[in-house]
């Protein structure tokens, strides 16, 4: 498994790692002009931005960068391994990215950034106290990073052999993804508690992830080269 | 045949359909080591398929590959010897393979453990690869190239390549065998490559199998097979007169002139060089074409 891992390191985390420069660099600007609603919202949407970029190159991953280490000898189990190492490691760092983004203008006082959509769904509603953001719902942002790597990668799968309907599912994917986001932003800004909705989210996430990785599994473990 | 023999690649009763589309039917095969092998079939014989199968790139429905015994699936001992340098695609999946040269060469020296990296420069070089450039900005000759290259930096001991020679211009091609040639008595190690420029290619092949509609028509040495074979014209009542016990695979007569080509040990053609008719050798290609052509050779 250590060729496949070493293989994903450069080939899919290092353009990660780009992306992810990127995404500093814009985090880092819109911070300083918090202010600013508009760049507030920018700056509260980067999560999802994270989280499409995790899906658009996982779909890469079970592609090309699934197929050629195939056609270079590599073992369809050592590369499923890897394919799930690869996805956790990108998952929690990419969660990193996220805590640090929300915490660390507030650490240095250029105000307070909320990330609704992810992480504040049994926080106070947003009445100009500063938000509250309990540890146990920082996961939940990992897990849909988690889940949209899973996601992506399946589909990804499935376009190699049938590259309609990949299309289709991923459109669906995303109009369904887009609902939940707008249904989650709307929800959070009533005033209401959501504490009994971080188990349900977390029990769904975490199914839906298990059936991507299952049926990831299935079809990396039968790939073929073309 | 063997199958103790160390770094023999087997296949015994392999079969492996595309939906209805039966693409291997109980094919058995073997690959003894140091060898160059040339693969040969029409288009859809399923050549590229086997490849797969015989590397494990590529699934099958029934059947066994092994390597010394071993089956290949999922076996990384076995895979490590294989490599199996196909053909780039301009294009992958959705949209066009916008993979460096260099992200190949990377990935290569990741995954086969004998990579010659001193080597592959060597050929970068040779073959003036930008390794920056992209697949799909490389043309027909400089992906083969790359293909090429792959292949014979791998160093693996059995190493197949697919249509090494499209659209290589002639000047490529010959530098191709030459290379082919020279790795092969430096190393020792197996080659099986498979191609339709068959006339150019034959001298180089040591043995040459014979791929038709999923079955191995022919797998022996080059020259023994093409020894088998051969054009008697002549009269046609003299030509019908020797050729009797021979095996005619195909007839041409213009009048009363009449070629037969066909198949028979020379002691059988004896009775045939005494007659009064022509007798002429074929070549590889002559060869392929009475066994595979099937009649659409035929204007």
């Amino acid at each position: 498994m250590t060729r496949c891992l070493r293989y994903y390191a450069w080939a899919y985390l290092g353009p990660m790692a780009g992306y992810a420069l990127l995404f500093g660099a814009a985090a880092a600007v819109f911070s300083q002009l918090l202010a600013v609603e508009f760049f507030d919202s920018y700056y509260q949407a980067l999560p999802i931005a994270i989280m499409v970029l995790l899906f658009v190159m996982s779909t890469t991953l079970s592609t090309y960068n699934l197929e050629l280490p195939l056609s270079m000898g590599a073992r369809r189990r050592d590369l499923y391994a890897a394919v799930l190492v690869t996805f956790l490691a990108t998952a929690l760092v990419c969660l990193a990215v996220t805590v640090l983004t929300a915490l660390v203008p507030e650490w240095l006082g250029w105000g307070v950034v909320a990330f609704p959509e992810f992480t504040g769904m049994d926080s106070a509603p947003r009445t100009g106290v500063p938000m509250y953001r309990p540890a146990a719902s920082w996961p939940m942002a990992g897990l849909f990073y988690l889940l949209s790597q899973a996601a992506g990668a399946c589909l990804g799968r499935v376009m190699t052999s049938h590259k309609v309907l990949g299309v289709i599912l991923m459109v669906l994917f995303w109009i369904l993804a887009s609902g939940l986001v707008a249904v989650v932003l709307i929800v959070s800004g009533m005033d209401l508690q959501f504490g009994p909705l971080v188990p349900i989210f977390y029990g769904v996430f975490a199914a839906l992830t298990l059936v991507c990785a299952l049926l990831l599994r299935r079809w990396v473990l039968q790939a073929t080269v073309r | 045949m063997t199958t103790t023999m160390d770094g023999v690649l087997s296949a015994r009763g392999v079969c492996k359909s595309y939906g209805a589309l039966e693409v291997l039917k109980d094919l058995d095969l073997d690959i003894l080591p140091g060898k160059i092998y040339g693969l040969i079939g029409r288009n859809g014989a399923g050549k590229t398929t086997l490849l797969g199968v015989l590397t494990a790139q590529n699934t099958l429905d029934s059947g066994s590959v092994t390597l010394d015994g071993e089956p290949v699936w999922e076996n990384q001992r076995a895979l490590d010897k294989l490599c199996f340098s196909r053909e780039l695609q301009a294009s992958l999946f959705t949209g066009q393979n916008t993979l460096k040269v260099r992200h190949y060469l990377r990935s290569a020296a990741a995954f086969w453990p004998g990579w010659d990296q001193a080597y592959a420069d060597r050929l970068l070089r040779e073959f003036r690869l930008d390794p920056k450039k992209k697949i799909c900005q490389l043309s027909k000759g400089q992906m083969s190239m790359v293909t090429i290259l792959l292949a014979l930096a791998s160093r693996a001991p059995i190493t197949i390549l697919d249509e090494p020679a499209a659209g290589l211009d002639v000047v490529m091609r010959e530098r191709f065998y030459q290379l082919l040639l020279e790795d092969y008595a430096e190393t020792g190690r197996t080659f099986l490559v498979s191609t339709h420029i068959i006339e150019e290619a034959a001298s180089v092949f040591e043995d040459v199998i014979i791929l038709d509609e999923g079955k191995i028509l022919e797998s022996c040495p080059t020259e023994e097979l093409i020894a088998q074979f051969h054009y008697i014209s002549g009269h046609e009542d003299e030509v019908d007169r020797v050729c009797r016990g021979l095996q005619v695979l195909s007839t041409h007569q213009m009048g009363r002139h009449k070629t037969c080509a066909v198949r028979g040990e020379m002691v059988k053609l004896r009775d045939a060089e005494a007659a009064d008719v022509d007798i002429a050798p074929m070549n590889l290609q002559k060869v392929f074409v009475a066994l595979c052509g099937h009649g659409d050779e035929q204007p």
